[in-house]
C-alpha cells in the first residue's frame, strides 16, 4: 500500500506540471490561476485563524494593499515589476503587523469587528482616493510579466503561481513543525497556559498576522500584474467573507485547507454558470457553501485525508521518522 | 441654520438611532445566549421589509396582518437559524469560525435570493406611517409624524421586553440561562426553550427595526447589507454586549452623529462614521461605554 | 535559608471585593510551601498573580531579589516560575511530546529565518530539545504516549503531563494549583512522590491544596488564607491546632 500512495503522489505532481499543456480552453487556465492566487491567500488565513486562532474578516484589505501597492509602484513610479511585487508585499506585511496590535487585548468578537473595519476602510479609500487609485473607474496599464519581448500568458502565469504556492506551503510546513508552529497552536488552545510556558502570545500573534498578511499581499501583487488592471470589486467585504469561507470549507487546522478551499470555491460558481442559471448560480453557490460548513465543519481537508487513509492505509511509517507527527495524523 | 433645523436633525437622528439600537439589541440577545455573532441576523431587517412589502402592497392584506405575519415569519427564521445552522454545527464539533462563515453565507444567500425574486432595484415603502409630508407641529416646529411612530414602537417594545424579561418567569429563566447555562440546567430550567427564545427574539427585534427603517432606506438590499450590520454592532458594543438600555443609547448616539456629520461631510462618507464610531467604541472601552449592567460573571 | 519568592502587601481587588488583601508570603529556597484556606479565600488569585497571569492592584512580587511585578506574563515563566493549573489546561492540538516541547521555547536560539530555511542549526536544536522532552516524559511515565493526543490520556496521566510541561521550563519555582484534585488516595500519593523527588533536585514549590493529608505529607511550611488575608503560618502540626484556622474551616470536611 505504501507503493500505491507514492504512485498517486507522483501521478498528481506530473498532472499538475503538464496541466496547462493538455488543457484546451485558455479560460480554464485563467480560472485555475485565480484559484492558485486564492489558495496562496487562504493558506495564510488558515495559518492565522486555524493555527493561531486569530479571527480576520478583513484579508481583502491586505490583498488590496499588495495589489494597489505594486500597481502604483510600477505605473506611477515606473519601478521594475519585482520591486513592485516586493514593495506591495512589504506594505501588506507592515499593515498586518499594525493590525496585530488590537489582537493583544481584544476578544474574538471585537477583533473580528476591527478586522472588518480595516477591510472596509481600505476599500473606502480605494473607491474615494481617485487620483491615487482610479476609484471605481479602475487603474489601468499595469505591466504584465515578461522576459525580454516574451509576455507571459495564462500558461506561463500558471507555473509561476504554482511555484509560489508550493514555496508558501513549504514555508508553512516548516513553520508548523518548528517551535513557532507549536507556539501558534499553543496560544490558540490556551493562551494563559501558553504564557505560563514562556510563550509570548504577543510575539506569536505578531508573527501570525505578519505571515498571513504577507501572503495575502503577495497574492494581491501577483493578481495586479496578472489582471493588468484593478478595480475595487475584488476587494469588497464580500471577498473577505469568501476567503474565510474558503478557509473553513478547506479545513482550518489542515495544511491543505487553503488549497482545497481556494480551489473549491473558485471553481464552484463557474461550474454552476450554465445556460439558464445565470441568475441562480450565486444563490446555489452560497447554499452549497452553507451545506459544506454545516455538514462538515472541520473542512474538506481532514475528510479527504481520512478518505485517502482508508484507501491507502494510514501513514504509520511516518511516525518514527518525523518526531512531530502524531500517529495516523490527519493534520 | 435655525432652531427648527436643529430640532429636525435632532429628531431624525433620534428616530433612526432608535432603530439602530434595536438592531444592536438583536446582537446583544443572541450574544448573551450563545456567545456568538450571528451575521445571518443582519438579513432580518431586509427580509421583514420585503415580506411586509409583499403582504401589504402586493397582496393587499392590510397593515396589522402584514406586520404581524412578517414578524411571525421572522421569529420562525430565528428558530430555523438555530436548528438548521447552530445546532448541527455544534453537534459536529464546529465552533465560532464555522458559525460565522455559515451565517455570513446566509447573508449572501438572502441577498441573492431577493435579487432573483424581486430584482435589484429598491422599492418604495408604502406610506403606512403617514407620508413624509404628514407633519405634526410642536411649539412651532414641524416634524414628520413618522418619527413619533418610531418612538412609539420602540417604547412599547422596550416596555414589553422589560416586562417579559424582568417580571415573568420565562424572562427570569432566560436571564439565568444566559448567565450560566450549566447551573441553570442543574436547576431544571429549560435551557432549550430559553435558547430558542433568544434566537427568535433577536431576529424579531431586528425585523421590527427593518420595517421601521424601510421608509428611509427603502425596501432595498441596503437593509441586508453590511452598513446595517455595522450600525447594529456599534450600538451593541457601546452597550457592552449586555446592557439593553446602553445599547439603545449607543444607537441614539450613532444616529445623531450620522445625522449631524452629514451637515459637514458628504453623505458618501456616512458609512465611515459608523465604522469610526464602532472602532472608537471598541478601542476606548470594549466593556461598553454605556454599560451599566456590569460584566457577565465568568 | 534564603527567600526565593516574596510578596509584599500583595493586593488584588475585583470591583469592591478584595480577593487578596495585603498578603505577605515568603517562600524559602528548596522548600515546599503550602497555601491552604477555605473555598473563596483567594488562593487561586494568589497563584495567578505570582505566575504573572493577573496583575496585582497594589503590592509587589520579588523573585530572587528582583521586583517582577511589572513584567509580562510569559516573562515570569522565562525567569523560572512554572505552574500547573487547577483545571488541566493542556494543548490539545499538540501531541504529548509537543506539549512539553512547547515549554522548551526559551532554550531555542534560532530565529525565524532559521525556520524558513530549515538550517542545520534549527535541526540540531529540535533534536536536542526532543531528546530532553522524551527524557522528561520518561521520568513521569509518559514516554509510551509521546505521540498521542492529550485528550486520549486518562486523568492521572494528564496531570502528570501538566507537571512535565511545567518542568520543561527548568523552573526554580514550581507553582502547583490543586494537583491532587479529583484523585484517589493512591493516585495522589504518586504526585507526592514526584514532589519530594523534585525537592531533592532543588526545586522550590508552592502548593495550593484542599486535601489535608496531602499537605501534611509534603509541606515544610504552611500559610493559611481566609477572606484574602493570611491568618496563620507555620508547620502543619502547629497550624492545624490554631483556633483561628479551625474556625475558618468550620463546616469544611477536609480538616480531618
Amino acid at each position: 500500500m505504501k507503493l500505491s500512495r507514492k504512485f498517486i503522489i507522483i501521478l498528481g505532481i506530473v498532472l499538475l506540471l503538464i496541466y496547462p499543456l493538455i488543457e484546451t480552453k485558455d479560460f480554464r487556465i485563467f480560472l485555475t490561476n485565480r484559484a492558485l492566487l486564492h489558495a496562496i491567500l487562504v493558506s495564510g488565513l488558515v495559518f492565522l485563524t486555524g493555527f493561531a486562532g486569530q479571527i480576520s474578516l478583513g484579508q481583502a484589505g491586505f490583498y488590496a494593499i499588495g495589489a494597489y501597492g505594486t500597481a502604483l509602484l510600477t505605473t506611477r513610479l515606473g519601478l521594475p515589476i519585482p520591486v513592485g511585487i516586493i514593495g506591495g508585499t512589504l506594505l501588506s506585511l507592515v499593515a498586518g503587523l499594525i493590525l496585530s496590535v488590537p489582537s493583544f487585548t481584544l476578544k474574538a468578537f471585537f477583533l473580528s469587528l476591527v478586522t472588518i473595519s480595516f477591510g472596509q476602510v481600505v476599500w473606502i479609500i480605494i473607491i474615494n482616493a481617485i487620483p491615487l487609485t482610479g476609484g471605481p473607474g479602475g487603474l489601468f496599464g499595469i505591466p504584465q510579466f515578461h522576459i525580454g519581448d516574451y509576455f507571459f500568458g495564462n500558461k506561463a502565469y500558471y507555473y509561476v503561481f504554482l511555484a509560489i504556492l508550493c514555496i508558501s506551503i513549504l514555508l508553512m510546513y516548516r513553520i508548523k513543525h518548528s517551535y513557532i508552529g507549536r507556539s501558534m497552536f499553543a496560544i490558540n488552545d490556551d493562551e494563559i497556559a501558553a504564557e505560563s510556558c514562556g510563550i509570548s502570545s504577543k510575539k506569536a500573534k505578531v508573527f501570525a498576522f505578519g505571515f498571513s498578511s504577507s501572503l495575502a499581499g503577495l497574492a494581491g501583487a501577483l493578481y495586479a500584474h496578472f489582471a493588468g488592471f484593478l478595480s475595487p470589486e475584488p476587494f469588497a467585504f464580500g471577498e473577505s467573507a469568501n476567503f474565510v469561507a474558503m478557509a473553513v470549507i478547506g479545513g482550518l487546522k489542515h495544511m491543505s485547507g487553503g488549497i482545497i478551499g481556494g480551489v473549491t470555491l473558485t471553481f464552484l460558481p463557474e461550474l454552476l454558470k450554465f445556460k439558464g442559471w445565470e441568475t441562480y448560480y450565486l444563490l446555489v453557490t452560497s447554499l452549497i457553501a452553507i451545506l459544506f460548513v454545516v455538514l462538515l465543519p472541520e473542512g474538506l481537508g481532514p475528510n479527504l485525508s481520512k478518505l485517502l487513509d482508508k484507501i491507502f492505509g494510514s501513514r504509520k511509517d511516518m511516525t518514527q521518522t518525523l518526531h512531530h507527527i502524531r500517529k495516523g495524523s490527519n493534520r | 441654520m435655525n432652531l427648527s433645523d436643529v430640532v429636525q436633525n435632532f429628531a431624525s437622528g433620534m428616530s433612526i438611532g432608535c432603530t439602530y439600537g434595536l438592531i444592536g439589541l438583536g446582537v446583544v440577545f443572541l450574544w448573551q445566549s450563545i456567545e456568538r455573532i450571528n451575521f445571518a441576523n443582519i438579513s432580518s431587517a431586509m427580509l421583514s421589509a420585503y415580506l411586509f412589502y409583499t403582504f401589504y402592497s402586493n397582496l393587499k392584506l392590510g397593515f396589522v396582518f402584514s406586520f404581524v405575519f412578517s414578524i411571525a415569519l421572522l421569529a420562525l427564521y430565528g428558530l430555523a437559524l438555530r436548528y438548521l445552522i447552530y445546532e448541527p454545527i455544534n453537534r459536529r464539533g464546529g465552533a465560532r469560525m464555522e458559525f460565522i462563515v455559515a451565517t455570513l453565507m446566509m447573508c449572501t444567500l438572502w441577498l441573492t435570493l431577493i435579487i432573483v425574486i424581486y430584482g435589484g432595484l429598491p422599492k418604495p415603502f408604502p406610506p403606512v406611517f403617514g407620508s413624509s409630508v404628514d407633519l405634526v407641529e410642536i411649539w412651532g416646529i414641524r416634524l414628520p409624524k413618522f418619527y413619533f411612530y418610531i418612538f412609539a414602537v420602540v417604547i412599547l417594545l422596550m416596555a414589553f421586553l422589560q416586562f417579559l424579561l424582568g417580571k415573568t418567569l420565562v424572562g427570569k429563566f432566560f436571564r439565568a440561562t444566559a448567565q450560566n447555562a450549566t447551573a441553570a440546567q442543574l436547576m431544571g430550567i429549560n435551557i432549550n426553550f430559553s435558547r430558542s427564545l433568544a434566537f427568535m427574539l433577536s431576529t424579531t427585534i431586528v425585523g421590527i427595526a427593518g420595517i421601521l427603517l424601510a421608509p428611509v432606506y427603502f425596501v432595498s438590499l441596503d437593509l441586508g447589507g453590511g452598513s446595517i450590520g455595522v450600525k447594529g454592532f456599534a450600538s451593541a458594543v457601546m452597550g457592552g454586549l449586555i446592557d439593553p438600555y446602553g445599547t439603545l443609547l449607543g444607537g441614539l448616539v450613532l444616529g445623531m452623529l450620522e445625522n449631524f456629520s452629514t451637515l459637514f461631510i458628504s453623505s458618501t462618507y456616512r458609512d465611515v462614521i459608523s465604522f469610526c464610531t464602532l472602532v472608537t467604541a471598541i478601542l476606548i472601552k470594549p466593556s461598553g461605554i454605556f454599560n451599566w449592567a456590569g460584566d457577565k460573571d465568568k | 535559608m534564603s527567600v526565593l519568592l516574596e510578596t509584599q502587601k500583595l493586593t488584588k481587588a475585583f470591583g469592591g471585593v478584595l480577593a487578596n488583601n495585603e498578603v505577605d508570603i515568603k517562600i524559602k529556597n528548596g522548600t515546599i510551601t503550602a497555601l491552604i484556606g477555605p473555598n473563596g479565600s483567594g488562593k487561586t488569585t494568589f497563584i495567578n498573580q505570582v505566575s504573572g497571569v493577573m496583575k496585582p492592584t497594589s503590592g509587589c512580587i520579588v523573585f530572587d531579589g528582583r521586583d517582577i511585578t511589572k513584567l509580562e506574563g510569559y516573562q515570569y515563566a522565562r525567569l523560572g516560575i512554572g505552574r500547573t493549573f487547577q483545571r488541566i489546561n493542556l494543548f490539545n492540538s499538540l501531541s504529548v511530546v509537543e506539549n512539553v516541547l512547547a515549554a522548551r521555547l526559551k532554550f531555542f536560539t534560532s530565529s525565524f529565518l532559521n525556520v524558513f530555511l530549515t538550517t542545520s542549526r534549527l535541526k540540531k536544536e529540535e533534536e536536542k530539545q526532543f531528546e530532553y522532552s522524551m527524557k522528561l516524559l520518561k521520568l513521569l511515565g509518559l514516554e509510551k504516549e509521546a505521540f498521542e493526543c492529550p485528550t486520549s490520556l486518562p486523568y492521572g496521566k494528564r496531570r502528570a503531563l501538566e507537571i512535565a510541561r511545567a518542568l520543561a521550563l527548568e523552573p526554580e519555582l514550581l507553582l502547583l494549583d490543586e494537583p491532587a484534585a479529583g484523585m484517589t488516595k493512591d493516585e495522589f500519593k504518586g504526585i507526592m512522590q514526584i514532589m519530594l523527588l523534585l525537592k531533592e533536585r532543588g526545586i522550590t514549590m508552592l502548593l495550593v491544596e484542599h486535601t489535608m493529608e496531602f499537605v501534611r505529607g509534603v509541606s515544610d511550611w504552611v500559610y493559611v488564607l481566609n477572606f484574602g488575608r493570611v491568618i496563620c503560618e507555620g508547620k502543619f502540626e502547629d497550624i492545624e491546632k490554631d483556633p483561628n484556622v479551625i474556625e475558618a474551616y468550620l463546616g469544611e470536611e477536609d480538616m480531618q
